[in-house]
């Protein structure tokens, strides 16, 4: 591994079994994640872009290794290498007892502030049960970090016995902020963060994330189907289509001057709080995503591609690198 | 400018929940004699509170304009949407007072009836939800014959010429095939491609649209706003009333904008100088909540605090919570809606020197 990075994937796929027919044999599978390798840096935010079904939370939910206990069936093949004190491991390798071991440094923010939270538990019980798994402190010693992190993530300590339905959805989602730093980990894997909130609670919760980014120095896989948003927080951008990655890049890069054909009608299709832009020059995609389960050959997005051309079908293009540390899977665009 | 399609006065639509705690206190507070008739008269009401989501709202819709309605969750602006087509659950929800013009006529004064013969006739609907507003039992071309069998004296085969027709128009390839295909077998995108030709097909006055393209992705939402927009354009006197949180679609679609906050309107004010120069705290604040493309990894200017709770929002100015401009006229004299520059209006006492 190379000493700058905290997590590095090879060669990533994930397949979903699709059963039907009298015995529900497996009839097909969904590749959610088809071959895809990048790595994490130490305190960098990895944004992670894509639209609906491209595979963007399946990265998330396997690297932190819980998809493979979670959903039956489920194939992932290639390597998970996490650094920690102990050294490098491949977290795919790992049983469940084992993973166990290092979830104190690899966890995870959901989506919905509503449903992620035990409505039966009150919010110091929320933060204190990784702590319970993952540390040796004792009972003081728990209620006082609770306290702080409440605190940390903008909360008021005594609000501990308060349970979920008592907050609003913006308060909700710091409480499971304040959960996944209760281990202090070294990696966060947020999945749609802040697409559940409104704007002006949105602009908080990102604000926290970055505060709390410098002072835990986390590494953060921030996923989301925002770009602006992603754009603000992270370092460097993937672009996800279809299980594939189209464009890795600096984040300022990748926003401002797009190089792959699917980035470049993903950004001018996001509409812009500016009037004046209102007539600005738009791609807009034909169509729908393909199905998952019946991907196009070749290159995943030749369907909708403004520029395909009849060889796209014969060969699935690879990540090259245009211009340096920014990559796109095409080649028949330049920088 | 042109006609006024729509003309909305001090609309009052208010949700009844059950609240022993705060009723008894009530009493003293209830000023309104509409609402003290209404407590009086209907036993319904008994132990329960009036939760404000539409609360004196008062604007117009003119002939060949996009108006959009922004806000943030709780802010009233559906339940302004619905009111006007009086979809409003009643109850626990009642439209207490005011007046909705169409055209000339109180849409709240008609029986049901009748207001029936104006919903998809003249005025249409589309709603957030493409996977839920269809219904997943019938085949897409009978939704689409039984919205213009309802309101259309025609022959089933000119309605389904006309079906077919409204699909074509929306982008929908082989439709006469897909007029037999079951809601589940279209994609969000299509669905809502779907809901927009139901919606159109019986050329409405006045198309209502309702967060038509939170639940899609950014290249789906493009086309369906591009479309939404094209097919207004082609019928000149026909408006459209959207209603979005997202700010760039309403800086992308619309003429006119309503900024709406704890169940008042707040600002109202052309596209342009809105987001050139916001007047009201409350969209000064939310613009720039907005990550800024050119200014990564800065601090966003985030509007403090939480959304009030209906049930607990503030007296006098709702925005006084979280306002940073608040002072202490702020918290104890409700501000009005007043026209600072032309065609622009503001509820702020920051302003009121000014007129």
């Amino acid at each position: 591994m190379n000493p700058e990075n905290i997590l590095e994937i090879k060669d990533l796929k994930v397949k979903f079994p699709v059963s039907g027919g009298l015995f529900l044999r497996k009839v097909a599978e969904v590749k959610a994640v088809d071959g895809v390798s990048f790595e994490l840096r130490k305190g960098e935010t990895l944004g992670l872009v894509g639209e609906s079904g491209c595979g963007k939370s399946t990265i998330g939910k396997a690297v932190i290794n819980i998809l493979k206990f979670s959903s039956h069936d489920v194939e992932i093949e290639g390597e998970i290498w996490m650094r920690t004190d102990a050294g490098e491991i491949d977290l795919n390798k790992l049983s469940r007892s084992e993973m166990r071991k290092h979830r104190g440094n690899i966890q995870m923010i959901f989506q919905d502030p509503y449903s992620s939270l035990n409505a039966r538990m009150s919010v110091g019980q929320i933060i204190e049960e990784p702590l319970l798994y993952h540390t040796n402190m004792n009972k003081k010693e728990r209620e006082d970090r609770v306290a702080w992190l409440l605190e940390k993530v903008g909360l008021q300590a005594e609000q501990s016995k308060r349970y979920p339905h008592e907050f609003s959805g913006g308060q909700r989602q710091r409480i499971g902020i304040a959960r996944a730093l209760s281990t202090n980990p070294k990696i966060i894997i947020a999945d749609e963060p802040v697409s559940a909130l409104d704007v002006s609670i949105q602009a908080q919760v990102i604000n926290l994330l970055q505060n709390l980014q410098e002072e835990f120095d986390l590494s953060l896989l921030f996923i989301a189907h925002d770009l602006s948003v992603v754009e603000h927080i992270s370092s460097r951008i993937v672009v996800m289509y279809l299980g594939k990655f189209c464009e890795v890049g600096e984040g300022y890069r990748v926003y401002h001057h797009p190089i792959h054909p699917y980035s470049k009608a993903l950004l001018s299709a996001v509409p812009v709080p500016n009037p004046k832009l209102k007539n600005k020059e738009r791609i807009i995609l034909k169509g729908d995503v393909p199905s998952p389960m019946n991907k196009p050959s070749g290159c995943v997005f030749r369907t909708r591609c403004p520029i395909a051309k009849p060889e796209c079908a014969d060969f699935i293009p690879p990540l090259e690198e245009k211009e340096p540390d920014h990559y796109a899977a095409c080649p028949y665009v330049s920088a | 400018m042109h006609k006024k399609l729509v003309e909305i006065k001090n609309l009052k639509t208010y949700f009844f929940v059950e609240d022993t705690e705060k009723q008894k206190s009530l009493h003293l507070e209830i000023s309104d004699p509409v609402l003290m008739e209404l407590y009086k008269t209907d036993k319904y009401l008994k132990n329960k509170v009036p939760a404000k989501a539409v609360d004196d709202v008062s604007f117009d819709i003119y002939e060949g304009e996009v108006l959009g309605i922004v806000g943030e969750s709780g802010s009233g602006k559906s339940v302004t949407a619905y009111s006007i087509t009086r979809l409003i659950p009643d109850p626990p929800g009642k439209i207490v007072s005011g007046e909705v013009f169409f055209k000339g006529k109180d849409l709240l004064k008609i029986s049901f009836e009748e207001m029936k013969k104006y919903r998809g006739n003249e005025i249409s609907m589309i709603f957030q939800e493409p996977m839920t507003s269809l219904n997943p039992v019938m085949k897409i071309g009978d939704q689409i014959l039984e919205a213009i069998l309802n309101h259309e004296e025609i022959s089933k085969e000119e309605a389904e010429k006309k079906a077919i027709e409204m699909l074509t128009l929306v982008g929908i390839s082989s439709p006469e095939k897909r007029m037999k295909d079951y809601p589940h077998q279209f994609s969000g995108g299509m669905r809502q491609r779907v809901m927009i030709a139901m919606a159109l097909a019986l050329h409405p006055s006045l198309l209502i649209a309702d967060e038509p393209t939170t639940a899609l992705d950014v290249t789906i939402q493009a086309q369906i706003l591009e479309l939404m927009l094209r097919l207004k354009r082609e019928r000149e006197e026909s408006a459209i009333l959207l209603i979005t949180h997202n700010l760039g679609v309403v800086a992308e679609t619309c003429d006119r904008v309503i900024v709406m906050y704890g169940g008042k309107i707040q600002e109202i004010s052309e596209v342009d100088p809105l987001f050139e120069k916001p007047l009201h705290p409350y969209t000064v604040g939310l613009l720039s909540s907005l990550p800024n493309p050119d200014l990564p990894m800065e601090e966003l200017k985030a509007i403090p605090g939480n959304i009030p709770h209906i049930l607990e929002l503030p007296k006098a100015c709702k925005f006084n919570t979280r306002c940073t401009k608040a002072f202490d006229k702020c918290f104890e004299v409700e501000p009005e809606l007043l026209e600072v520059e032309k065609n622009r209006f503001v509820r702020c006492h920051l302003y009121e020197s000014e007129k």
